[in-house]
């Protein structure tokens, strides 16, 4: 009987199979980039309320609420920056630091010597009418602390020593509010930092129990209490919606449901709102998803308003703007794809191999950037190339422009390697025939013998992801280096691959591919990322020249050391740099708003305050 | 009086009678032929070796270097099936799938069926305390959900068709365990095992000389399920992502990457890996269908 089953089972995938490609084509290559680059006019005379359904990133449903959560949560907050403003809303244009419109504050007024800091504060409303005034800040800067007292793990944008570390925060008046810096910072950069601080309420949050006495938070010893029992509150996610502490919102919504088996959530309007946008849907239904291909198909199916797609999906733009859809794609600003370099990894002698300068130019020479995106196997037109940290399109591009130092080109990497001491050996294995240092010799530590060979961890999704890998594999091959590529689910190379916060599997990746790193857009410092103590350098990459040209980028006045922050990163290749995908922006016809606003989604950035329903 | 002269050998008489047994590979291959659908997946599974391991001769192909700018290519001259999305041939991708998936799937049979061959044998032929032992640690071992271990397995380690074989294998053998098991009983009273015993065979002797030969039938047929079980796993797990990786091809990988391109319509990624693994157990299915009556009944009689 068991075995008749399992003979239906068989028929029954015969026809799922036949069934999921039933819809035949292929045709040949079209110019996929051409049909979505065009921003949609904001357009339609609007109509007041009305409930947009918008599509969360797949895979990252919320399961917090708390705008700070704990590295042990690994959390990700729901309705981030709708709630609760950040002191400046980051700029989803890439040109720019921060929006100045939608922020909550005037732009900072710096002294002389940049240590102190005036920032005056617009006027916003909390959801129960009181202004939010200069204490709110300085609560916020508080918890962050605190946060960071009890583990430096707490805000991946930390650095020991750097901000909010030497920073002091005083309500000179109620709408004013004075930083004073132990450390003068460069002014994009600490710009960037306080768009990452969320401001909270000061007056009903500063309690360390429920219904318990009002703390002055100035305390350390307070701050860290009422951090204590603001997380501990934010792991109940079945009192998210109905819990008083998380009703008093400074942002234009508030929380009205929150599914936690799913992740989904609905927002309402808060209609003590003060700040820019009409605020005219009445609800915001934000659904969560395990898969892009399901977005697809609510997409499809009529049942989305608003979402973002990977360029994965590009052949599938006509169908949506047939169903009655915009899109619009590009790649979001300061996104940088790539493949991570574990420089610890020890096995094989990876981490002697790697620190060879010339061995990273041969590999970064063996990606065929524009193949890649040519190709319809990888990105099928969808991307554009890239050589640099900042990203396309920065305000702080490279020095040597669109001629990157490493091109495609594996006759020259082949030079590279054979000019170096290496015996190439196409197909087969390339070995170290000349050890030790100096010119034309493989180089330190490196035996007689050495083979190159390498585990690449890859993302089991998105799909361009394994395809980009096993063409650098494919490559790599033919130089007769070998690349172990072993498929990885992201949830999992996000929890044990990177040697800051899991040193422990430092040997079982030496690169990894897991899609995309955002920078800040409109000052892409590599702070924390590559600088030799950053909290987020994964592959323990340092680089002496490097830490000082980071430093100059994040203390220095001169905004332009950031240009060459990113060309020395892009020369020195901590990581090898892969074509930027990008992003599908998809919204119904019957929603409009300022076109900045759906470009903003590239970065994830809502600000549905701004759309409405058109006629 | 003297004692009658022991030996474990067996009489001509015993030859003839183990011949007769339902469970012998003889009488099951007689019974077979009067299966025209079992027969027919005989062939098709020869068909599918044949295409498989010989089909690379007369269509040679590069399955090692990837060619992106005749990526995803419709079917077409030079690639009957067209390419896939690292531009390697499809029609020459099935043919190297298949030799791995089908490998895959034969090694984890055999190592299945030998562990199980072995515990159940001793199991049943040991009864009582040792039986009920062995019998609940399999109940155990089947109560684990067997795609979520290897998912994990898979998640922590990096498989290679020996470790994907001998994973397999090593939660399959349980369902044999309990089938020889369940033969032994039934032979273990039968006279020849009993006359076996009286002469003085030893337990060892008994097993490998007398039980298991007798249950070849059942153990062919759990063979044969065992194989198609497996290449549906390994196409399982490759369909979930954690299958084989570049250069090594099997069928569940090829679908799963075909899957990824539904939305630019490139069927030729998903029809024939998907036809290829269901013609595939299809045929191991009908074969071991026509297996397993052909044993039972041999053993109604």
């Amino acid at each position: 009987m068991k075995h008749r089953g399992r003979l239906s089972v068989a028929l029954v995938a015969a026809v799922a199979v036949l069934a999921t490609a039933c819809s035949g084509g292929g045709g040949a290559t079209r110019d996929i980039a051409g049909s979505y680059t065009a921003k949609p006019a904001q357009t339609g005379t609007p109509k007041q309320g009305g409930t947009a359904t918008v599509a969360l990133t797949p895979g990252l449903s919320p399961n917090y609420i708390y705008p700070y959560p704990p590295a042990a949560a690994n959390g990700t907050v729901i309705a981030r920056g709708q709630l609760w403003r950040s002191l400046y809303r980051p700029s989803g244009e890439g040109d720019q630091v921060a929006d100045a419109e939608l922020s909550l504050a005037e732009p900072p007024v710096y002294s002389p010597d940049r240590k102190t800091v005036t920032i005056t504060m617009k006027d916003y409303k909390w959801s129960n009418g009181k202004p939010v005034t200069a204490d709110d800040v300085v609560f916020s800067l508080a918890l962050l602390k605190a946060a960071l007292a009890e583990s430096p793990a707490n805000w991946s944008f930390y650095t020991p020593g750097q901000f909010p570390d030497g920073v002091s925060a005083e309500a000179t008046a109620p709408d004013t509010l004075t930083l004073k810096l132990r450390t003068a910072y460069n002014p994009s950069y600490l710009l960037s930092m306080l768009t990452l601080l969320y401001v909270l309420p000061s007056t009903e949050w500063n309690i360390a129990a429920t219904g318990g006495p009002h703390l002055d938070y100035k305390q350390p010893k307070n701050a860290r209490a009422i951090y204590r029992y603001l997380t501990k509150e934010s792991e109940s996610q079945a009192t998210f919606a109905g819990n008083p502490l998380w009703q008093v919102v400074n942002g234009p919504y508030r929380l009205k449901s929150f599914d936690p088996t799913t992740g989904s959530f609905s927002l309402a309007r808060n209609e003590s709102y003060s700040g820019p946008g009409e605020s005219r849907l009445d609800q915001i239904e934000f659904k969560a998803f395990t898969s892009a291909a399901a977005v697809l198909n609510q997409f499809k199916a009529g049942n989305l308003t608003v979402g973002t797609l990977d360029s994965s999906f590009a052949a599938q733009i006509g169908a949506l703007k047939a169903e009655g859809y915009n899109v619009y794609g590009a790649p979001a600003p300061a996104r940088l794809d790539a493949l991570v370099i574990n420089f610890a990894n020890t096995v094989g002698n990876f981490d002697k191999v790697i620190a060879q300068p010339y061995v990273r130019q041969a590999l970064q020479r063996l990606i065929d950037q524009q193949g890649y995106i040519a190709s319809r196997g990888v990105y099928n037109g969808a991307a554009s190339p890239n050589y640099s940290t900042a990203g396309t399109g920065s305000p702080y591009p490279p020095a040597f422009g669109d001629q990157p130092p490493y091109p495609y080109d594996p006759a020259a990497a082949e030079k590279l390697l054979a000019d170096n001491g290496w015996k190439v050996v196409p197909n087969g294995s390339t070995t170290c025939e000349r050890p030790g240092t100096g010119p034309g010799l493989c180089g330190a530590d490196i035996p007689r013998g050495q083979t190159i060979s390498f585990t690449l961890a890859s993302a089991s999704s998105p799909a361009f992801v394994g395809a980009r890998d096993v063409a650098f594999a494919s490559a790599a091959k033919k130089l007769g280096i070998e690349v172990k590529v072993v498929t990885k689910s992201l949830n999992y190379m996000y929890a044990n691959y990177g040697n800051t916060f899991a040193p422990a599997t430092r040997n079982e990746w030496a690169m990894q591919d897991y899609g995309a790193l955002y920078l800040a857009a409109g000052y892409p410092s590599s702070n924390t990322v590559f600088n030799t103590e950053g909290s987020f350098n994964l592959g323990s990459y340092r680089n002496a020249e490097v830490d000082k040209l980071i430093g100059a980028s994040t203390f220095g006045a001169d905004e332009k050391s950031l240009s060459a922050e990113v060309t020395a990163l892009a020369r020195d290749l901590p990581v090898l740099f892969l074509p930027t995908p990008h992003t599908l922006v998809v919204w119904k016809d019957t929603l409009s708003g300022p076109q900045s606003s759906f470009n903003a989604l590239t970065s994830f950035l809502y600000t549905p305050e701004l759309w409405y329903f058109h006629s | 009086m003297t004692a009658p002269e022991v030996t474990s050998a067996p009489s001509p008489e015993a030859e003839t009678w183990a011949e007769r047994e339902p469970g012998s590979i003889r009488s099951v291959l007689h019974g077979l032929r009067r299966h025209p659908l079992g027969v027919a997946g005989g062939l098709l599974l020869l068909l599918i070796i044949a295409f498989c391991f010989l089909g690379p001769l007369f269509h040679p192909t590069n399955q090692t270097d990837v060619d992106l700018l005749n990526a995803a290519l419709p079917p077409g001259s030079g690639h009957p099936l067209g390419t896939d999305g690292n531009g390697f041939d499809v029609l020459g991708r099935l043919m190297s799938g298949g030799q791995v998936s089908l490998r895959i799937g034969l090694l984890a049979a055999l190592f299945a069926t030998t562990i199980g061959t072995v515990y159940g044998a001793v199991a049943g032929l040991a009864g009582g305390v040792v039986d009920g032992f062995m019998m609940r640690l399999v109940d155990v071992m089947l109560s684990i959900p067997f795609l979520f271990f290897v998912l994990i397995l898979s998640a922590r380690f990096h498989a290679d068709a020996l470790s994907l074989s001998l994973v397999i294998g090593g939660f399959s053998w349980l369902v044999s365990a309990r089938l020889v098991r369940g033969e032994v009983l039934t032979l273990r009273v039968r006279e020849f095992v009993l006359a076996a015993k009286l002469m003085g065979a030893s337990r060892r002797r008994t097993i490998l000389t007398h039980l298991i030969p007798n249950a070849l039938g059942v153990i062919i047929v759990n063979i044969t399920f065992q194989v198609a079980d497996a290449v549906l796993v390994v196409a399982a797990l490759g369909f979930l992502g954690f299958g084989l990786t570049y250069p090594t091809a099997d069928w569940g990988s090829q679908l799963a990457s075909g899957v990824t391109y539904i939305s630019a319509d490139y069927w030729w990624l998903i029809y024939p890996v998907g036809g290829c693994i269901v013609l595939t157990v299809l045929a191991l299915n009908l074969l071991a269908d026509a297996l397993r009556d052909a044993v039972g009944r041999r053993a109604d009689r």
